[in-house]
This record gives structure tokens, C-alpha cells and sequence, in this order.
């Protein structure tokens, strides 16, 4: 939101008829510090590319270049005697030309040096900021606390974390004052503030634990006893500190029993898959054929699929020069392919499988090798630098049919291969990323805009029972099985998704037909957002499922088409 | 068996560039980085948001990009780590964890990053990565907590 400012000193000053506007996404932060004095650190939102020859800064989108030349700063009153001259100087640099910030010193007025931050009160400055086009000036405000004064300062962890906020004390003892809050921390109030607007009730909770601060650091980290909520917005998060529990220096100016500061959180989605990993449900309308009655049957059919990632561990990621990391993970998952006729007529897969497996995955680098000292690095295709990636389950597994009749109990382990560029996410294909200073184009869409190719094989060892009815004398009741799997994908245009897995078994216990197969190749064609909510990005295709050939835990033969909606993540 | 600071010696010599290379630099050395800050004196608050935001920040971006083999200057805040790899997942999250840290990103301070232990969605964008490196810091350092 751009909010024209009527300065008229700023137009006298800068003796042009200019409009100035305030920028959203730019902040100014003053800063004290013992190695560099006073300064203000200026932040345009993202990288910005800088001219040295005309001190010019050109925001990475394109759309705006400033003049850092001259840089001013207005008091809101008149304590400092007006205009206010600052230097500018690029910082925080990421290659080339391509800055994160600035940093803006040596403040002069028309009598000299200024200084910014008195002992005597807080004070606000407007940041002005000339545009490379004309008449056109950029404001940003400035807030500067009084010099040596005692404050807190809060700040909310970022996401995963969602149980952790920071008292930052400044020109202060924070070992006293974790000493006073950690007496009795529950007497820490913390308010969670949706807004007027939410159609979700306030969270009022407290502190339950206090760590305190690093080895020379200056923050005591507070835990609330109920996480930072996930909300569509940002929110406030006020924190009510008794007053006896104060620094010293505060006590004095604080009215009331309490002292309350606040902190900005902001959670809008899990931005963690664990729970959201491998969705899928499929409702669809099937036409399934029984060969051995030579008879074709319509029905429904229903499928789905929940893989969540739980308890994962990384390692490896040191730091140190390596070629290979690890990681395990639990992940429990359900998939259900069931159809809604008598178990005797139905001749579709009627498979439910329960799995406790777990991971483990390595990643091995490719290329492997030093450079030679002083030798250039060179830079690694997009996509970083090639690496494969395996990863083996092992886990117990149930298959049964939909009445629960049958039950197949086994170890199930398998080793998948996800090797250098064998599969790319759609993200990935049509990123249009351009260097800073230039004007982002549109996602750009090839025509494959995502494809997979993942291979992997495995063994099932275990037994099968019934609860009723008998058992396949062909099958047996013991499970020895070998089975091979190919994954693929291959999404055009965004719109059209053509995938196929096929998983080939060798019953090593079958009296004949050792070898099975199983196909299903599936078209589905997105749909998008189709139901305009907050569906946490649930998406949505009408799907051509064809699924062909037999199937754990019954082995029965199988030929269905279907038409469905597939809701997804 | 390697010291923690020969490890760190190796660590740099891995991934400082030339200096003529447009992709990739550090801008500053570690002495450079470490100007200001002495095991004997805590830093100021002030000199903490300074860090943070002039050596801290650009070397979290420089690791990023050396992660994703793309040059520094491509990558936006809003920037999906999911776009930047062919295929976002834990694999690619070890790896970005492990480019993290031979950065150094905490210079001078020995910490580094704890792996997060969750997979992040892949529409984290590198303004979320920033903030989730600075609070994985193991062990919190003296700007812990520095807005």
C-alpha cells in the first residue's frame, strides 16, 4: 500500500514539486553499536543491485531505482534543526554488485554532527529517499529509542518451532532479570491477538519455562505452555511481565502492576509435511470386469492413500566435507482401494493395507573431488550439485480385504532410487528465476513440466490367516515373496498428469503361477482450486484410473476402469 | 582425529571462491567477519543486529545458492527452496543443512545449525529458511534472540 505523505518541508527541501510515498516491504532499523556508533540499517524487502558510479540502488524486482546519494532524515520535531544528512553505503553482500541492505552513518545538519539518540526520550525520524525518476521521493520511519535506555525487546521463533519466544534486555543485567522471571515463570502472561477480524476465539496462555541467556548474550528464551497457534495472518503475541520482575531501570516509568511488550508471529500454515505428506482420495465410478464369469459389473470404487513422516532424524549435516548424509524416519500409512459390492461378486482390488515402516535414506554425491588449491570453483548446474539418493524400508505390514476376512501379516523391505535427475517436481520445471534488477517474467511452462521415474524392489516375508472362509490352496498360508516396482510420471503443460506403476511378484510359496502383476496407469487432469476454501492447497483432478492384473493379500485377477475425482496434496 | 578448528580450516578452504567469480562470494573473510566480536567481551545488542543483518544473512543466501547451483543474485525472498532442486525432500534438505554449515554461517561463533528434524514443505521460501537457520543455532550464540 502506497500512502502519500503531505510534507511540504520534504518538497521544500528537495525544491521540486515531488510526491513521496511511504513503501511497503522497506523498514529502517536504528541501530547503537560499540564497533560502528549509531547508524540506521535500511532494508528494501530483498536483494537490490547497487551502481557505483551514480550510488544508485535498483530493487531486484526492477520496479524502483533510488538514489543513495542523498539520503535524509526529517525529526518529527524540531530538536535536531531539520534536514538531516546521512551517508549510504551498500552492505551485506551476496556477489557481484547484489546487496541485502544499507547502512546509513555520519549524520550531518547545516551545524554539523547530529546525534540521532539522546538520553532524553524516543524519538522519530521519516527516512527520505530520492527515486532516479523525477518528482518522486520514497519515505520510511525511523523509530529511535533514548540512548542508554533500559528496553525489551521480543521476538517469536519462526516455523518449525512454534514454542519458543525471546526477551531480548538491552542496557541492562539479563542474568538478573531471568533471575526475577525464573522465580516463578507461570506469573508471565502471554496473550495470543487474532485480530478484530478472525473467526477464531483469542488464545490467552502463559509461560511454563525459561531458559536463560547464552553465554554472553542478552535474551532469556520464554516457553509458552500452548504453541503459537497456525492462523491465516499474522498475529500479535503480548507478553504481561509483573513489574517487580523488571529490570531496575524499567520499574520506575512503568504504570501498573504490569509490564506488557509485544512481538509479531506469524504461522500461516504448517510449513512442515509431516502431517501432510502422500494425501489422496479418490472417489470414483468403476467399471470392473469379472473374467472368470466373463460379466462386467459398474460400481463404486474408493481410494486412499495417508503417509505422514514422523520422527525424523538427520545426519551427517555437519558441516564438515562429506560425501554421504543420512536420515531416518517413521512413516506409518494407510491405502485403501475398495469397492462397494458383496465381497463374492466384486472384482475389484479390495485391498487395505496398514504399514508401520520405516526409513532409511542416504545421499551420495556425485562428482566427488577438491578443487585445486586456488583453482576457480566452478559453478554447479541449476539444481545444485548432482546427488543419488536411496532409500530403504523395512516396516510390518497388514494387507486385508475390505470385510477384514483375510489377513496377510508380513516384513515388508524394499531399496528405491531417486538417482541424479531421474525425477523433477513441477516447481522446479517452471521456475523463471532472473538475476536482481531485472523484472521477473512469468512462470515460464514447458511442455513436461514434471516427470518421475523411480524404481525400487524388495521382499515380503510372513503368513496369511482368515477369520473366516478358507484359505487359496494355490497361495498357501505362508508369505515369500519377491516383488519389483516401477514408478513413473509425467505431467504436461501443468494440466495432465499421465502416471503408471507396475509392480511385478514372485510367489515363491504359489503351487503355480509364480509370477503376478499389477498395474495401474492413471490420467488425471487438474482441476486446480476447484472449491474456492482454505483447503491447506488441496488439489483437485478428474482421474481415468485402469487397473489390471492381481494384487497381495487375495491375488485376484482384476480389470477395472474408473472416473473419479482425485483430491490430493 | 581432526580439531574442531582445523575441521573449520577445511571447511572454508571447500567453499571459498575465487574472487573473480561472479557466483559465488563470501564478500568478507572470517577474520573480516569476526572485526568487533572477542571471547573476552560479549557483543552489544547493536553489534548483534549488525552481524545478523550484514554477515549472517548474506552467508545464509550465499548457501542457498551454493546449494541450489544458482547464482546469488536469482534468488528473491519469496524464492521456494522447492523450485530450486529437481526434487525437494529430505535428501535435498540434508544437503542444504550440510551447505548451510560449511558456510559457516555463524562465524565467529563456533555454531552451527541443528538439522531441523522435520521435513519443510517445499514452498519454504529462502525468507523462511533465514529465519529457521537463526533458530536452529547450536549453540545459541551471543545474538540469540536479536530481532
Amino acid at each position: 500500500m502506497k500512502r502519500r505523505i503531505p510534507t511540504l518541508m520534504i518538497l521544500a527541501l528537495f525544491g521540486v514539486s515531488a510526491h513521496a510515498q511511504a513503501q511497503s516491504g522497506w523498514s529502517a532499523q536504528f541501530v547503537d553499536s560499540a564497533i560502528e556508533g549509531p547508524v540506521v540499517l535500511l532494508d528494501f524487502g530483498g536483494p537490490y543491485v547497487f551502481d557505483p558510479a551514480s550510488h544508485s540502488a535498483t530493487l531486484s524486482d526492477g520496479s524502483v531505482s533510488v538514489d543513495l546519494s542523498n539520503p535524509v532524515l526529517l525529526a518529527s520535531d524540531d530538536s535536531t534543526g531539520g534536514l538531516i544528512q546521512a551517508t549510504a553505503i551498500p552492505t551485506g553482500p551476496i556477489g557481484g554488485n547484489v546487496y541485502l541492505n544499507v547502512e546509513l552513518k555520519d549524520f550531518k545538519n547545516s551545524k554539523g554532527t547530529v546525534v540521532l539518540n539522546d538520553p532524553h526520550g524516543a524519538k522519530n525520524f521519516l527516512l527520505v529517499i530520492a527515486s532516479r525518476k523525477k518528482d518522486q521521493l520514497y519515505t520510511v520511519n525511523v523509530a529511535v529509542p533514548a540512548k542508554g535506555s533500559v528496553r525489551l525487546v521480543a521476538g517469536v521463533s519462526s516455523a518449525p518451532v512454534r514454542n519458543q519466544l525471546t526477551i531480548q534486555i538491552q542496557n541492562d543485567d539479563s542474568q538478573l532479570f531471568f533471575q526475577s522471571l525464573s522465580r516463578d515463570i507461570r506469573k508471565v502472561l502471554i496473550f495470543y491477538d487474532f485480530g478484530p477480524d478472525a473467526t477464531v476465539s483469542n488464545v490467552d496462555t502463559r509461560a511454563k519455562h525459561i531458559d536463560p541467556p547464552p553465554t554472553g548474550g542478552t535474551a532469556v528464551t520464554i516457553y509458552p505452555a500452548d504453541p503459537f497457534p497456525f492462523h491465516a495472518t499474522p498475529y500479535k503475541v503480548s507478553i504481561q511481565i509483573p513489574k517487580t520482575d523488571l529490570p531496575k531501570g524499567m520499574q520506575a516509568a512503568v504504570v501498573g502492576d504490569t509490564y506488557k511488550i509485544t512481538a509479531s508471529a506469524n504461522f500461516p500454515s504448517p510449513t512442515v509435511t509431516e502431517t501432510a505428506a502422500d494425501y489422496d482420495f479418490q472417489p470414483t465410478f468403476t467399471s470392473a470386469v469379472n473374467q472368470a464369469k466373463q460379466t462386467r459389473t459398474n460400481t463404486g470404487l474408493f481410494i486412499l492413500t495417508v503417509k505422514p513422516v514422523l520422527f525424523l532424524h538427520q545426519q551427517n549435516v555437519d558441516g564438515r566435507p562429506r560425501r554421504y548424509s543420512y536420515w531416518t524416519d517413521f512413516r506409518p500409512n494407510i491405502s485403501a482401494n475398495v469397492d462397494t459390492q458383496p465381497e463374492k461378486s466384486s472384482s475389484t482390488p479390495n485391498r487395505v493395507t496398514i504399514a508401520l515402516d520405516s526409513e532409511l535414506g542416504f545421499t551420495r554425491q556425485r562428482a566427488w573431488g577438491r578443487p585445486a588449491a586456488g583453482a576457480e570453483v566452478v559453478p554447479a548446474a541449476s539444481g545444485g550439485q548432482a546427488f543419488d539418493q536411496f532409500t530403504w524400508t523395512n516396516g510390518v505390514r497388514t494387507d486385508t480385504d475390505r470385510d477384514f476376512k483375510i489377513f496377510s501379516t508380513y516384513w515388508h523391505t524394499d531399496l528405491a532410487f531417486d538417482l541424479w535427475k531421474w525425477s523433477e517436481s513441477q516447481a522446479f520445471r517452471t521456475q523463471n528465476l532472473t538475476p536482481a534488477g531485472t523484472a521477473s517474467h512469468a512462470v515460464r511452462t514447458p511442455l513436461v513440466t514434471a516427470y518421475r521415474f523411480r524404481p525400487s524392489f524388495g521382499y515380503d516375508l510372513g503368513s496369511t490367516t482368515v477369520r473366516s472362509g478358507t484359505l487359496n490352496p494355490v497361495l498357501g498360508s505362508s508369505v515369500s515373496r519377491t516383488l519389483v516396482k516401477l514408478d513413473t510420471m509425467l505431467e504436461i503443460r501443468r494440466n495432465v498428469t499421465f502416471s503408471v506403476v507396475d509392480t511385478g511378484y514372485y510367489l515363491f510359496n504359489a503351487t503355480h503361477r509364480n509370477a503376478r502383476d499389477y498395474l495401474t496407469a492413471q490420467i488425471a487432469v487438474n482441476t486446480g482450486l476447484l472449491l474456492r476454501l482454505d483447503t491447506n492447497k488441496i488439489q483437485s483432478a478428474i482421474a481415468f484410473t485402469y487397473q489390471r492384473g492381481e494384487q497381495p493379500p487375495l491375488f485376484k485377477s482384476v480389470d477395472t476402469i474408473s472416473l473419479g475425482l482425485k483430491l490430493y496434496k | 582425529m581432526a580439531t574442531k578448528k582445523s575441521l573449520k580450516k577445511s571447511a572454508v578452504a571447500e567453499t571459498t571462491p575465487h574472487h573473480d567469480s561472479p557466483l559465488y562470494s563470501l564478500g568478507q573473510s572470517p577474520q573480516e567477519m569476526s572485526k568487533g566480536f572477542s571471547p573476552e567481551s560479549a557483543p552489544d545488542p547493536g553489534t548483534c543486529v549488525l552481524w545478523r543483518q550484514q554477515q549472517f544473512r548474506p552467508r545464509v543466501w550465499l548457501a542457498v545458492a551454493d546449494w541450489s547451483g544458482q547464482p546469488p543474485n536469482n534468488l528473491r525472498p519469496n524464492t521456494q527452496l522447492g523450485s530450486l532442486v529437481p526434487q525437494w525432500g529430505i535428501g535435498e534438505q540434508n544437503r542444504l543443512v550440510q551447505v548451510t554449515n560449511q558456510h559457516q554461517v555463524f562465524t565467529p561463533f563456533p555454531s552451527f545449525m541443528a538439522p531441523p528434524n522435520v521435513l519443510l514443505a517445499p514452498d519454504t521460501t529462502v525468507l523462511q529458511w533465514e529465519a529457521i537457520v537463526w533458530t536452529f543455532q547450536n549453540p545459541r550464540t551471543p545474538c540469540w534472540g536479536t530481532p
